[in-house]
């Protein structure tokens, strides 16, 4: 784990929802910065969870953590996909009614608020930005909200989609090419068009047709952020850490998360089992048998039988093999808040960070 | 090229007697179990002599892996009376367009896999009307039938599945004539029918989980009109009192966690009490299983929700079996 914070650009912590991703990717950051690295942790987590855990009120800028004494510095950034989306509109119209027009449309605001895949993007357009202004050592991104940790890649292919000149072209009435070839792909379209049209009315149409035709312009830096992102992600200096808890769900996602990230060509370089037992849960067989007979001598019978059905069924996950080589197991913490907080789950994730 | 033929007999007014079956909705915040929930409860209402289908959403599998089974978009059997199967957003939006759209060839050649990915992604709600359209099928078309006296849907986690709910007004109001137009309405009038619909929330004895929990019971009260079920999950059950230690007993650490979880599930429960109205019947508690076995985990848990029955509760409309001699428990 200390080889992962100290020799890689970007930390990509993925997770499905529930598994602590995001106090996670601020104890990676915290033990960043006690590595004497510059970090910047960025999350788009609408619960305002990364603020909470570092004890801080949100800013639309990067901000310097308060009350951090560490070799290093660490920084915390929002990720606002409606303010990206301007960014790449008011940058790329050719003319302010342009941005103006297409800002108005319905389909566009919901492209940049609420469309599958629009998180995704806008957190790898601005960890591109992060990891490329050379203000920062490493960059950890909290990556969005999602049912399965593979959504993440997944996401830029389906709006890419959105973005292909094809796309485009159908809308604005183009065609490609001369002859027969040409004459299909516009009858096809006519019939797209018509279905389309009988299924949801002309008004909509409309409105897409104008959407589409205003995209035109931002679409192609879209697609190049898309590329460079894509691009740092493979790179071998970016590290993917999963992270997951003992569900047979999580289990699960995780085998097939780590066999998708290895068939696309992606790092992953740790996964990290969080609230994996909790604290009191017995070194050995001995320990166990000790408490269990303190609970009878106290006279406390029922509370002995819970003990010893809690303890071996959270032994009997201490004894399952990790699946994965490089696997870190995390205890059940009472509420990790504040950096004193944060710290401990540092020095669980990474051992051998140094004396306190 | 054919002409465009007239749309399926279907979408206007609610036709008399509508083929159907019940919906019981199951979600939650990301890691409560919403999932061995909707199994459990998918158990609970076969043992009431149901058949029952559990449908899970989404491109992954989970029950597939979890109970070796091969779960596809026809449903697989799984325990007697229920059986298992997965809506991906694709082939539900396939088999809607293919519905709506000229002819089956055409609408096979016209959504190449861009064009159908581009509509998803440029039209919001059109993936949630694809799955709810395909969920109320059997409910807005007399020739649409499905062999179940319930359908139990794994639902997605709370945000994406208000999202869901909220799909066919929001799509109604974007879209304002045409086919699209009336199905989202019809939909949504069919989501808010408390004959039809149950929903089921989970929440785990946490405060973070329970503030999620009642806020969305709030949400489908004032939304939906329908107050929903709340399940609090995986409960340990404590004696009364809890004795203090000297610090130095070895048994003190588990003995101060347990008082912990004491004052958790107290605070909790007494939250979701609190819903008043927003909650149907009273909170059901499940318990923590101490097991590896997911079929111990799901008959220990559908136990529970036997017992809290009378299930369906009296005035639930809609629940006639199939099959006219009730199954065996399981």
């Amino acid at each position: 784990m200390r080889a992962l914070i100290e020799q890689h650009r970007v930390i990509v912590c993925t997770g499905s929802g529930g598994v602590g991703k995001t106090t996670t990717s601020a104890a990676l950051g915290v033990a960043g910065a006690m590595l004497g690295r510059r970090v910047l942790v960025l999350t788009i987590d609408p619960a305002r969870r990364l603020w909470t855990a570092l004890g801080m009120a949100q800013g639309n800028d990067d901000v310097r953590v308060p009350g951090q004494r560490y070799p290093g510095e660490l920084w915390a950034g929002t990720i606002d996909p409606p303010r990206i989306f301007a960014g790449y509109v008011l940058q790329h119209s050719p003319d302010r009614a342009t941005a103006d027009r297409l800002m108005a449309n319905a389909l566009y605001r919901q492209l940049s608020t609420t469309l599958s895949g629009s998180q995704e993007f806008t957190s790898l357009s601005r960890l591109h930005e992060a990891a490329t202004n050379g203000r920062y050592d490493l960059v950890i991104l909290d990556t969005p909200p999602a049912a399965h940790a593979a959504d993440f890649l997944l996401a830029p292919a389906r709006l890419g989609a959105v973005f292909e000149s094809s796309m485009v072209s159908l809308f604005m009435g183009r065609t490609r090419g001369l002859g027969l070839a040409a004459a299909a792909w516009k009858q096809g379209m006519k019939l797209f068009l018509g279905a389309l049209t009988s299924l949801t009315g002309s008004a909509f149409v409309g409105t897409m047709r104008d959407f589409f035709s205003a995209i035109d312009a931002i679409a192609p830096a879209i697609r190049e952020t898309t590329h460079a992102a894509e691009q740092l992600l493979l790179d071998e200096r970016t590290g993917y850490v999963l992270i997951s808890n003992f569900d047979a769900a999580k289990i699960q996602e995780g085998r097939e998360f780590s066999e998708t990230l290895a068939t696309t060509g992606h790092h992953l370089r740790q996964v990290v089992v969080n609230r994996a037992w909790p604290d009191w849960t017995p070194a050995d067989a001995a320990q166990r048998t000790r408490v269990r007979q303190s609970l009878q001598a106290a006279g406390e019978p029922a509370l002995a039988r819970l003990y010893e059905q809690l303890a071996g069924h959270y032994l009997a996950r201490r004894e399952l093999q990790p699946w994965f080589t490089e696997q870190v197991t995390v205890p059940e913490m009472d509420e990790v808040v504040g950096l004193p907080a944060l710290e401990r789950m540092a020095r669980v994730l990474v051992p051998d960070l140094g004396p306190a | 090229m054919s002409r465009q033929r007239p749309l399926p007999p279907s979408d206007g007014p609610a036709p008399p007697q509508p083929a159907g079956h019940r919906i019981v909705f199951v979600t939650g915040k990301g890691g409560v179990g919403k999932s061995m929930v909707a199994a459990a409860s998918a158990l609970q209402l076969a043992r009431q002599g149901l058949a029952v289908q559990l449908v899970e959403l989404g491109s992954h599998s989970f029950f597939g892996p979890l109970l070796g089974l091969e779960v596809g978009v026809e449903p697989a059997p799984w325990k007697e009376g229920v059986a298992i199967a997965r809506w991906d957003v694709e082939s539900s939006l396939r088999e809607y367009l293919a519905h709506y759209l000229v002819f089956k060839v055409a609408a096979d050649k016209v959504l190449s896999s861009t064009a159908m990915q581009a509509l998803v992604a440029a039209a919001p709600g059109v993936a949630e009307m694809a799955l709810l359209g395909k969920l109320t099928a059997p409910m807005r078309h007399r020739w649409y039938t499905r062999e179940a006296d319930v359908v139990v849907v794994d639902g997605y986690a709370t945000g994406q599945f208000m999202a869901m709910l909220r799909a066919p007004v929001g799509l109604a109001g974007t879209a304002a004539e045409g086919a699209l137009h009336r199905h989202a309405q019809t939909t949504a009038r069919l989501l808010a029918d408390p004959a039809l619909c149950e929903y089921r929330i989970v929440t785990l004895a946490e405060e973070m989980t329970v503030t999620e929990a009642c806020e969305m019971a709030q949400a489908l009260q004032d939304e939906l009109g329908i107050a929903p079920r709340l399940l609090c999950n995986r409960l340990i059950e404590l004696p009364e009192t809890l004795p203090t230690l000297p610090p130095a007993d070895p048994a003190a650490p588990f003995v101060e966690h347990m008082q912990r979880v004491a004052q958790r599930q107290r605070e909790s429960l007494a939250a979701l009490e609190g819903l008043g109205a927003a909650r149907r019947g009273p909170v059901i508690g499940l318990p923590l299983v101490p097991s590896t076995s997911p079929d111990q985990v799901l008959q220990a848990m559908a136990d529970t929700l036997d017992a809290a029955g009378p299930w369906p509760a009296e005035g639930d409309v809609g629940a006639t079996p199939a099959s006219k001699t009730p199954r065996r428990r399981l």
